[in-house]
This record gives C-alpha cells, sequence and structure tokens, in this order.
C-alpha cells in the first residue's frame, strides 16, 4: 500500500473511515482507506497529484453531518477522502459588486453570518441544512429560491479556482488574470464572470460531476445584498394551475425574489408542523417575497406588491399573509435558518426525494400522472409533498417530491416505482442521485454518455475522481 | 481527394461530388465560382480584411443540407475524402469564410427552423433563424430575444454556440452563452450528440445533465468559431418585454424610429466625469432599477441621429449635433426603463433621476424623434450598420468583462489605442479615439469594447486597425482591465498559463474530438502544437509587445489581412 502525501493532516483510524463509508441513503460501501485534510487549494493540488502518481481514487467531500445521494460513498476498494470541510475561508466580500470568494468548506449554516458585516447574504436552496457546502451545492446545480436572479444554470457562481482531476490547478471565468488572486484583488477585479475564459468552460462542465472530474478549491459566488424592506406572502388555491400560472408570470416580470410553489404536506414540512396538519393548509401555495434593497425600498415593495395582487387576482389564486398562525414573513426568515437536521426527516425521522426538471408550463400533467401512480400503489396513506422551483427564470422547473417516513419503511422498491413513472412521463434527471442514478441515462440517445466519457478523459485521465459514479462510467470501466 | 486548380484553389474529385450530390441532391452542391464568390466576400467586418474585393482561400464546394442527418453525411463524407470544412450560417462578416483550401462550406440556410414555446419563454431554432426572425416572431407573445452587437442579422444559435454572444441588452437579456438551452451538434467526425435534455428526447429546455454541463467542453467565453463541428439546433432563452406585437415604427430607413410603448422611458444622463459616472453606475444597478443600460461613444450618437456623413460633419463643424452627441459628453448612459405599470415606472424613473443628479449629473433634452430613433436602435440592436457607416471598415478590441470599477481605466486605456491614429493626419478614421462601447450584464458586470474605425481601401490604415488591435493585448498584459473576451487563436498562447490553460485544454478537446483538424478555422486555438511550442510561446510575450515587433505585424497584417 503507498504512503500518503506528505505534509497533509490525514486520520486512518476506522471510525473516522467508516463513516465514510455510507450516508444517509446510501447503503455501506468500502471504506476509504485514509482521510485526508488539505488546508488550501495548494494542498488539494498536492493530493490530486499524488493520487494520479498512486493512482489512488479519491473522493472530494465538502459538506459536513449527515450526508445523503450517495455522491461522497466510495464504489472502489481503497479509495481516499479528501475532506474540505476545514477550508473555511472568506477570501473576499464586496457589497458594491455583490459578490464574496469563499473556499470549498464554508457552509449555509455559517456563510449568512460571514457576510452579514458585508451587507451581504447567500444565494439558497430551499433550507439546505447547516453542514451543506455552499461550493459543493452550487457545483451539483441545487437550485436556489432565488427565481429572478437564476439566470443560468452554473449561477451562482463567479470565477472559480479548479484542480482538475489530472492535478492541474485551472483559474475559471473571470479568475483567469494576471498575477496573485490577492494583486487581482488590489487591482479591483472581482472574479464576477463564470464562463471562460477562451473556448471552454470548465466551471460548467464540473457542475453536476458529483466529484468525479475535479475538486474546486475556492469560487467567487454571487450574493444578495441585504434587503431594508423585505414583504413574503402565501398565494393560494386548492388547484395547482392557479398558482403555477400565477408563480410563472411574477417570476417572468421578475416581481419576486423568492418565489417557489409546494403543496400542503410540503408546506406543513417547511412550516415545521405535525403531518396532520396538512391537511388545514390550501393544497397548493406559492411562496414570493419582494425585497428592495437600496432605492426606496418601501415605495418598490408597494409597487411590487400591488402587480402581485392584481397576478394573483387575474389567476385566481388568494393571498394570505398567515396560515395556521405563521406569518409568510416567519416563513422567509425560516428558509434563511439552516437546521442541523433535514427539515424533510423531522416528520418521521426519514425521507425519499426523487427530483428532475421539466417545462414548467406542462408540469401539472406530470403531477397528474404521478398522483395517478401514486394512488394505485402501496404509496397510496403515505404523505408525498411537491416543491416546484421555477429555474432559469422560469424557463423551466425543478420538481421535487418527497416522502417523509420512518426509518424502517420498507418503501424502497416502490419509490422506484414512482420513478420509474415520472421518467416515462418525460422527467429529466438532470441529477443522477439515488433512485435516478441509472434511470437518468435510461432515455439517453448515447450523447450523455459520450461526453461524460469525453470530459473524462480529458479531465481525469487516470480515472482518479471518484471512479464509476455515473452508470455509464461502469459501462466504459 | 482535390485537385489543385491554381494559386489558393482546389477542384473536388468527381467522387467527392458524386457522394455528396447523393445526400443532399445535386442541386444543392455547388463549386461553380460565380456562386462561391458570394462565400468569399472579404467585408472586413470583424477582421482586418487585405486590400482584395475576395479572399484569398475559396471553398472548394458550397454545400446546403437541409437536416442534422445530412450535416453528418456529409463531415463524414469530408473524411472520407481528406477534406476539412467550415460552417457557415447566415455569415455576418468575414469571419464565417474558409480557412483552408481544401476545406467545403457547409452553408446551413436551409436549417432555418424556429418554434417559439411562449409559456416556457423560449424557443427552438436552427442556425438560419436570424435574430430579426426570432424577435419578430417573439415578439408576438409579449417576448424577446437577446440580439447580439452585429445586429439582427445574425444567427442567434452561431452567437450562442461559436461566437461571444454579447449585445448592448444585456442588462435584461444576459448574453447568448448564458441564453443557450439544450444543443445539437455534429462532432467534426459526424456523430450527432445531444446536450441537456434533447439528448433524452425530452425538449429543448435544459442545457445540462444528465450529469456534468458538458457543453463547458465546447463553449466558453468565445465559443467554438466553427473549429469544433457544427452546431445544428438549440433552445433559446426569450425575455418578456412590456410590449406584445410589432413595433410601432415611423419615419424611413436609415432614420427608421419606433414609438415608445406605455410605461416606457428613454433617458440620456450626462455625468461631469466617468469617475461620477462609476458611482452612479454602482447606484443604478441596485434593485433592477434600469431596464437598459449603455454607453456609447458621443460620436457613435452622432451617426446615429444624423442622416448621413455629410450631415454628421455638417453639425459637427456646425456646432449643431444634440448633447450627446458632443465629444466632450462621452461620460453618459443611454438609459431604457421598461415598466409595464404605472407605479412600477413612477418608482424607475423617479429612481433613476435621483441617482443621476446625487451623482452631479444632468440629463440631455432629446426631441421626440431623436428619442424615438434612439429606442428603435435598442430595441432591435441596428446599431451596427450606423457604426459601419463612417469608414466601411470596422473590426473591435479588448471585450472586456469585469467591475464597474474599470469604467474609467476601459475608456482612457481605448482612448490611448486610438489617440495618434485617429488625430488629423493619422491612419485610423479621423475623428475622436473615444470609441468604448461599455453595458451591464445581469445587473452586475461591465462589458467594454472598444471600436477600430478605418479604411478598408487603404493597406496604411488596414495597418493601424491591426496595430490598435493587437497593441491592445499587449496593454492588457501589462495592466488588464478585465478578462478579454477577444483572445483567439495564437493570442491565447501567448497570453499563457495565466489565462488558466484556458488554449491548451482547448487543444486537448479540438484533439479529443477532431485529432484531423477537419474543423478548420482561426477563430478558435491552434490545433496539434508540440508541447515544447506551447511551454515557450509564453515566454515570448515580451517580444509581442515590442512596439517594433507589434508595427512590423500591423504592416504584414494590413498588407496580407487576418
Amino acid at each position: 500500500m503507498t504512503a500518503l502525501p506528505r505534509g497533509i493532516k490525514a486520520d486512518i483510524t476506522a471510525p473516522v473511515r467508516d463513516a465514510f463509508a455510507r450516508d444517509g441513503e446510501v447503503g455501506t460501501g468500502p471504506a476509504p482507506r485514509a482521510v485526508l485534510y488539505p488546508s488550501n487549494i495548494h494542498e488539494v493540488r498536492k493530493v490530486v497529484v499524488w493520487a494520479n502518481e498512486t493512482r489512488t481514487a479519491l473522493i472530494p467531500v465538502s459538506s459536513t453531518g449527515l450526508r445523503r445521494r450517495g455522491d461522497t460513498v466510495p464504489l472502489t476498494d481503497g479509495a481516499v477522502v479528501v475532506d474540505l470541510s476545514g477550508m473555511t475561508k472568506l477570501i473576499h466580500a464586496d457589497p458594491r459588486d455583490k459578490i464574496a470568494i469563499i473556499e470549498a468548506g464554508v457552509d449555509f449554516g455559517s456563510i449568512d453570518e460571514i457576510l452579514r458585516p458585508h451587507g451581504l447574504r447567500a444565494f439558497r436552496p430551499l433550507m439546505p441544512r447547516a453542514g451543506k457546502s455552499v461550493i459543493a451545492s452550487y457545483l451539483d446545480r441545487e437550485p436556489i429560491i432565488n427565481a429572478d436572479v437564476h439566470w443560468d444554470p452554473a449561477d451562482p457562481f463567479g470565477g472559480t479556482a479548479i484542480i482538475s482531476g489530472g492535478g492541474e490547478l485551472t483559474l475559471n471565468g473571470s479568475a483567469a488574470l494576471e498575477g496573485t488572486l490577492k494583486e487581482q484583488l488590489e487591482r479591483g477585479h472581482r472574479h464576477m464572470v463564470t464562463f471562460g475564459p477562451g473556448n471552454v468552460d470548465l466551471t460548467r462542465v464540473l457542475q453536476g460531476s458529483q466529484g468525479s472530474l475535479g475538486v474546486m478549491g475556492w469560487a467567487a459566488i454571487y450574493c444578495e445584498r441585504l434587503p431594508k424592506v423585505e414583504d413574503s406572502l402565501f398565494l393560494c388555491s386548492e388547484t395547482p394551475s392557479a398558482v403555477l400560472a400565477a408563480m410563472r408570470e411574477a417570476v417572468h416580470r421578475r416581481i419576486c425574489t423568492t418565489a417557489f410553489v409546494v403543496d400542503r404536506v410540503q408546506l406543513a414540512m417547511l412550516l415545521g408542523l405535525e403531518m396532520d396538519a396538512a391537511a388545514m393548509l390550501p393544497a397548493w401555495t406559492f411562496f414570493a417575497t419582494q425585497a428592495g434593497y437600496v432605492h426606496a425600498p418601501e415605495r418598490k415593495v408597494a409597487w411590487q406588491r400591488s402587480d402581485l395582487e392584481e397576478v394573483a387576482a387575474r389567476h385566481g389564486a388568494r393571498l394570505e399573509k398567515t396560515l395556521l398562525g405563521t406569518s409568510a414573513d416567519a416563513l422567509a426568515d425560516r428558509l434563511r435558518q439552516s437546521p442541523r437536521v433535514c427539515y424533510r426527516d423531522v416528520p418521521f425521522g426519514a425521507h425519499k426525494e426523487l427530483f428532475f426538471l421539466h417545462p414548467i408550463s406542462s408540469v401539472e400533467r406530470m403531477l397528474d400522472i404521478q398522483e395517478a401512480h401514486l394512488r394505485t400503489g402501496a404509496l397510496a396513506a403515505r404523505p408525498v409533498g411537491t416543491y416546484i422551483q421555477p429555474l432559469a427564470q422560469g424557463t423551466f422547473a425543478h420538481v421535487e417530491r418527497v416522502m417523509p417516513h420512518g426509518p424502517d419503511a420498507d418503501v424502497g422498491a416502490d419509490w422506484r416505482s414512482l420513478a420509474e413513472a415520472s421518467l416515462r412521463a418525460g422527467a429529466f434527471y438532470s441529477r443522477p442521485h439515488g433512485v435516478a442514478r441509472d434511470l437518468a441515462f435510461l432515455r439517453d440517445d448515447g450523447s450523455a454518455a459520450r461526453m461524460i466519457g469525453a470530459a473524462k478523459a480529458l479531465l481525469d485521465p487516470c480515472n482518479v475522481m471518484n471512479p464509476n459514479r455515473f452508470v455509464v462510467q461502469e459501462a466504459i470501466g | 481527394m482535390a485537385a489543385k486548380t491554381g494559386r489558393h484553389r482546389l477542384t473536388l474529385s468527381p467522387q467527392a461530388r458524386s457522394e455528396l450530390e447523393t445526400i443532399l441532391g445535386a442541386r444543392y452542391v455547388t463549386d461553380d465560382p460565380a456562386l462561391m464568390s458570394g462565400y468569399a466576400w472579404n467585408t472586413g467586418v470583424g477582421k482586418i480584411p487585405s486590400g482584395d474585393k475576395f479572399t484569398s482561400i475559396w471553398p472548394i464546394a458550397v454545400v446546403l443540407p437541409a437536416t442534422t442527418e445530412e450535416v453528418a453525411a456529409v463531415v463524414k463524407c469530408c473524411k472520407r475524402h481528406g477534406l476539412s470544412f467550415r460552417p457557415h450560417s447566415t455569415g455576418y462578416g468575414s469571419m464565417g469564410c474558409v480557412t483552408s483550401p481544401d476545406s467545403i462550406c457547409i452553408d446551413l440556410r436551409r436549417m432555418d427552423h424556429l418554434e417559439i414555446l411562449p409559456d416556457d419563454r423560449m424557443a427552438v431554432i436552427g442556425p438560419y433563424a436570424t435574430a430579426n426572425q426570432l424577435q419578430a416572431e417573439a415578439r408576438k407573445h409579449g417576448l424577446t430575444c437577446h440580439v447580439v452587437g452585429a445586429g439582427p442579422a445574425h444567427s442567434p444559435l452561431a452567437s450562442a454556440t461559436s461566437l461571444i454572444g454579447v449585445g448592448i441588452t444585456s442588462q435584461f437579456t444576459s448574453a447568448n452563452m448564458r441564453n443557450m438551452l439544450a444543443w445539437e451538434w455534429v462532432t467534426p467526425e459526424g456523430e450527432i450528440i445531444r446536450g441537456g435534455s434533447a439528448a433524452s428526447d425530452l425538449g429543448w429546455y435544459a442545457s445540462d445533465g444528465p450529469g456534468p454541463g458538458t457543453r463547458g467542453l465546447l463553449r466558453g467565453f468565445f465559443g467554438g468559431g466553427g473549429g469544433i463541428g457544427v452546431f445544428t439546433r438549440i433552445g433559446i432563452k426569450l425575455f418578456p418585454i412590456n410590449q406584445k406585437g410589432e413595433m410601432q415604427t415611423v419615419g424611413q430607413v436609415p432614420q427608421l424610429r419606433s414609438v415608445l410603448p406605455a410605461h416606457t422611458a428613454l433617458l440620456h444622463a450626462l455625468f461631469p466625469d466617468y469617475e461620477a459616472q462609476r458611482a452612479a453606475t454602482f447606484d443604478l444597478l441596485q434593485d433592477d432599477v434600469c431596464t437598459v443600460l449603455l454607453r456609447m461613444p458621443p460620436n457613435h450618437i452622432g451617426w446615429t441621429l444624423t442622416e448621413t456623413n455629410a450631415e454628421f460633419v455638417r453639425r459637427t463643424r456646425d456646432g449643431t449635433l444634440p448633447e450627446p452627441a458632443q465629444l466632450h459628453n462621452g461620460a453618459s448612459w443611454t438609459i431604457l426603463i421598461a415598466s409595464r405599470s404605472a407605479a412600477e415606472h413612477r418608482w424607475r424613473d423617479e429612481t433613476v433621476r435621483d441617482i443621476v443628479i446625487r451623482h452631479g449629473g444632468h440629463f440631455a433634452v432629446l426631441q421626440q424623434e431623436e428619442e424615438e430613433l434612439l429606442y428603435h436602435n435598442f430595441a432591435t440592436s441596428q446599431y451596427v450598420p450606423r457604426v459601419l457607416r463612417a469608414s466601411g471598415g470596422i473590426t473591435t478590441s479588448f471585450g472586456v468583462l469585469d467591475s464597474f470599477h474599470f469604467l474609467p481605466k476601459a475608456v482612457e486605456m481605448g482612448e490611448m489605442m486610438l489617440a495618434k491614429d485617429s488625430a488629423p493626419g493619422g491612419a485610423l478614421c479621423e475623428g475622436s479615439p473615444d470609441e468604448q462601447w461599455i453595458w451591464p450584464h445581469e445587473g452586475r458586470y461591465m462589458w467594454g469594447e472598444n471600436i477600430i474605425h478605418f479604411d478598408a481601401t487603404s493597406e496604411a490604415s488596414r495597418a493601424a486597425g491591426a496595430l490598435a488591435l493587437i497593441g491592445h493585448f499587449a496593454a492588457q498584459w501589462k495592466d488588464p482591465v478585465g478578462m478579454t473576451g477577444l483572445l483567439v487563436g495564437p493570442i491565447q498562447d501567448v497570453t499563457g498559463p495565466r489565462i488558466g490553460k484556458a488554449p491548451a485544454f482547448a487543444r486537448k478537446v479540438k484533439t479529443y474530438f477532431d485529432k484531423d483538424d477537419r474543423s478548420k478555422t482561426k477563430e478558435y486555438v491552434i490545433p496539434n502544437m508540440p508541447p515544447l511550442v506551447e511551454k515557450i510561446l509564453p515566454a515570448l510575450r515580451p517580444v509581442f509587445s515590442n512596439q517594433m515587433v507589434l508595427r512590423a505585424m500591423s504592416k504584414m497584417l494590413g498588407k496580407n489581412g487576418m
């Protein structure tokens, strides 16, 4: 067995290694032979170069706490985990340009505190757990709830520093400039562009790769100014069509910051209610937040509120400021908290999730098919939540179904059956996690497999990064 | 195989012609010089041409496929016969011309698919759907597309996949490299590959996955530039506007105007200096208060507001040009505010006015006709023909993206590059050295693009244009004002590993998909570069930065074109 790289903190004790042999969703895999803790990007590079020399599989991990989805559990023997959770520096923050540069270990539990002195806060997915790495979340294209500023799946990344699987440090987007990072910042550069430089966009390639192509050491991330005025509302209806139409128009008109639709089960989970209380909530809710940041914020929120009311009335959605004693503003605050335990595990201790992309215009048809499937199967009596997040400013949506259940419930096969039915109905599993790990490629015409093979050959020629992460890589061997 | 007929001209072998005719039908294959001359037109737009009307290299043949499968078959045919190829969409400028005499020009004009999906604010387009057509169809649904600086005749698919993709309305329509959704691509080997949701036959809405965003292998800042196969279909994002249906145009070309819709204002803010403009800009970018912000050089505003060059010159001498077109008023923003409700519009209008005044600025008084003229050009991006009018030969430089912190410096450096040769007696188009177009992207960062005007019929003027173009790279190496978008071809390699090893990586991509360099272009990395040369080139930066070397190279480019 080869020696571990010198000068990098390492842990080879069994309890630590075993902790990486499983996560909250996937069963036990092979335990890594060591866990390495690089403290900066140069040490990360040293580890990757060493892995290439020794042909050692690396599993990059940046988050702490209960991990899920299997992408940090080794699929091969003898792997080494590269734990970046100790890389927690805020390198730069700038309210004028609404941007910050953070290391990979900064998590959602801490980022807003770190950014607050700079008048900023982070764009967040739907109630991420505290230990979730911000960079890991963005790298996985986890949807942020701020639909108005989600222009493209690369958001909210600016320039980045990546160590490719081959061990090369690449500066990407507008981070690719003369001089050191310190010199660049002193000159006034702010690394605000994610694409490029030149003819390639390695940040985009790394997104969605689940640690199989390289490691991101730091990234510039777009941030939101702390609003001076913020006002949230529930727009409710008994059918999804009214709230979906209202949400789509509001997002297209950019009169909301936070915008998403949930059903009563999902809303109950977000509000921290017992599942029994879900029946007392509206069947469907469009949650909207409007914010004024700098200029006449009260007046801005006032006209946006007035426009939103008009949109709601036109589509038949009713406005509520409070539901079951919880105000919309309180939910907005709650969405900015990061619980230690995933909110979806709170009702019964565990949950199943299924998420995919879909055009918003036909998402209702998809929901009908899923509901018909659920009604006729073994899951009929179980609560299944729905979360619909507009992406790319409402060009399409992330659709998520969540079923809270007891830790011992035997529901895996039936959940997979729902995933299969969804695939037949047109679900696009752009992030192949969990039950979608193999389903994502069943409809592929060969293109995705071909391009993943190309990316692997070009960025990670020795196949050291999270080998066999994608089923199509297993085929490549 | 091909036979030589003379300098830079080859003829297609009977076997290759026969196969192409079988694939496409004889009607869609030609090597008739009369037809091919249209594919060798040396316009000089975006490049420094030589003195000849035609480029020195003509395609060996031109083919017109109608489907992706036909494109793939043509590419495979090229491979079988040792030929190269170059895709050609709407053929804007001379960048679409072939760059080797063994290249077949694949003219994609029969692939003009255009389908609007209004509920999902997107369209599905082929390479020959123009921005003009796309915008006209989108407007029927209260939507518009991003129109890049090249104007409405360009192919949005080409700008999204293969070139830079920025345009004056980027504040609310982003840029086409970020507007591209799912994609379809014929590799240089003739494989058909689809990306995002299209690979699973699930529509054209999602750009990435399953898994990695592999589009990033093919499309960075600059795009494929014709060097990495042929893109044949994409989904593209559209943007809601505050008007549905046709624009209400008045007047006649070239002074076509549009009536401003309800709740819309066009303002022209003037600042005492660039520091004041920068400070105001950071405020104008908060709260999404402006729909479009554009900083045009005063001369360019003058060319837009006057009907002829003669009128422009006369009014310049008379001092009767409107305030925005006067040279001392360079620190300015033309601002479009497009709202949907009266309350929204009142808030936007008052907020913008307050910011401008607070930073020491004021608003130029525009006549209604001037306002409508500027609005029409804003909405359709018709500016390029206006800017071309001054000299007939333009290229562009800088192409920087970074914080607006660099606004004053971008203008200063742009002027520095052009000051000598735009002065009376200089070799460039006489006028002001202030040629920097600046606008924001998505409410965040700055694009700055320095236009270079030269007389395409004068070798000395072309050489001066080339000097300004390549000289700005040297100036940027010394004192960068941001990431440079126009790093194309060998200049990427000279710039070296400090730009993130992008050229070396793009070369790996090129070798992986096109080891024989069939997809031939000058708008991509140099293929098959020996590692030693790759290593040495960045070390030659001091040589390429030397004024004598720059002048010698410029003279050569002025004579032979680039």
